[in-house]
């Protein structure tokens, strides 16, 4: 994918590959405004999702997701594509055994499993995992 | 997607010593300090002849002549007519002058086509090596056609600049 400017004034495009982000800096400056990808607001953050898929985070690929954790509220959660390509095909019991309590994996396979099979069961016990703090986190004084 | 003619009331080219600071973003003042030729210009009175060069990389062992990119020849040549009453552009330039070309290809975004902010243009540098006057023939307008050496890299994706 690439980043598609759009002149000022005039009905023009241009679109530019990473490789030519200096060209598209000029024109950035000059005025043009990004069209696509439409949810960007900068140019680095353009190209990131032209060939990532996701605005910003770390350096490796991977999913930002939004997942309800309750009522009127949302949490956006970064899934490593990493990870998501580890997650196991099979019954309940072999992905909880993989996920294992860690907060990452279970948010890997919440993407996978979103995308799949969607299993209730198994997608209330990764968002318990994923997302410890849902709710009132109680501390200890 | 829209496709445009070439050469049907769109191109404006700007043609002068400068300067330019930056050539991959002409300011609108420093295209401004040019000569403004777009009415002299021929509908067929730009080129710009680039042409790639291949550098043989296949040895005697080898089937299929392999090759890898070589140098770039550019050739930028432009055509004007010849006026009786104001010849600007015989006028603008003589034999040996370094000039700036400026070239809209889609034309400007301001009034009447006239190049501005955020338009993109290209922009050539070299040097005129030679003033040719067409030959004379009925029914034909007199006209001259000049060559421009290669005085600097090209941009071909230049973006005008309000700074």
């Amino acid at each position: 994918m690439r980043v598609v400017l759009a002149h000022p004034t005039a009905k023009r495009r241009k679109s530019f590959a990473r490789s030519q982000s200096a060209a598209a800096a000029r024109f950035f400056s000059a005025g043009w405004r990004i069209v696509e990808p439409e949810e960007a607001s900068g140019l680095e953050e353009a190209f990131n999702i032209a060939e990532t898929g996701a605005p910003e985070g770390p350096a490796e690929d991977g999913y930002f997701e939004e997942a309800e954790v309750a009522p009127g509220a949302s949490l956006t959660k970064w899934a490593s594509l990493d990870l998501i390509q580890q997650v196991p095909e099979g019954p309940i019991s072999e992905i909880l055994a993989w996920v294992d309590g860690d907060e990452d994996r279970a948010q890997a396979a919440l993407v996978v499993e979103r995308e799949s099979s969607a299993r209730s069961t198994l997608i209330d016990q990764l968002e318990a995992i994923a997302n410890p703090y849902d709710g009132e986190k109680e501390t200890e004084l | 997607m829209s496709r445009f003619a070439s050469a049907d009331g769109r191109p404006r080219i700007h043609v002068g010593s400068g300067p330019i600071a930056d050539m991959s973003a002409p300011t609108a003042a420093e295209i401004g300090g040019l000569t403004d030729l777009s009415a002299f210009l021929t509908k067929d009175g730009f080129s710009t002849g680039e042409s790639g060069n291949r550098a043989p990389a296949s040895g005697a062992a080898e089937k299929y002549n392999l090759d890898v990119s070589g140098s770039i020849n550019l050739q930028v040549a432009m055509t004007f007519f010849r006026d009786d009453e104001n010849d600007t552009a015989w006028d603008a330039f003589d034999r040996g002058d370094e000039v700036y070309v400026v070239f809209s290809r889609q034309g400007g975004s301001g009034g009447e086509g006239a190049i501005t902010d955020g338009d993109q243009v290209e922009v050539y540098f070299g040097e005129i090596l030679d003033k040719s006057n067409n030959d004379i023939a009925e029914n034909t307008t007199s006209r001259f056609t000049t060559n421009l050496s290669t005085g600097a890299v090209p941009e071909m994706d230049a973006v005008v600049s309000s700074s």
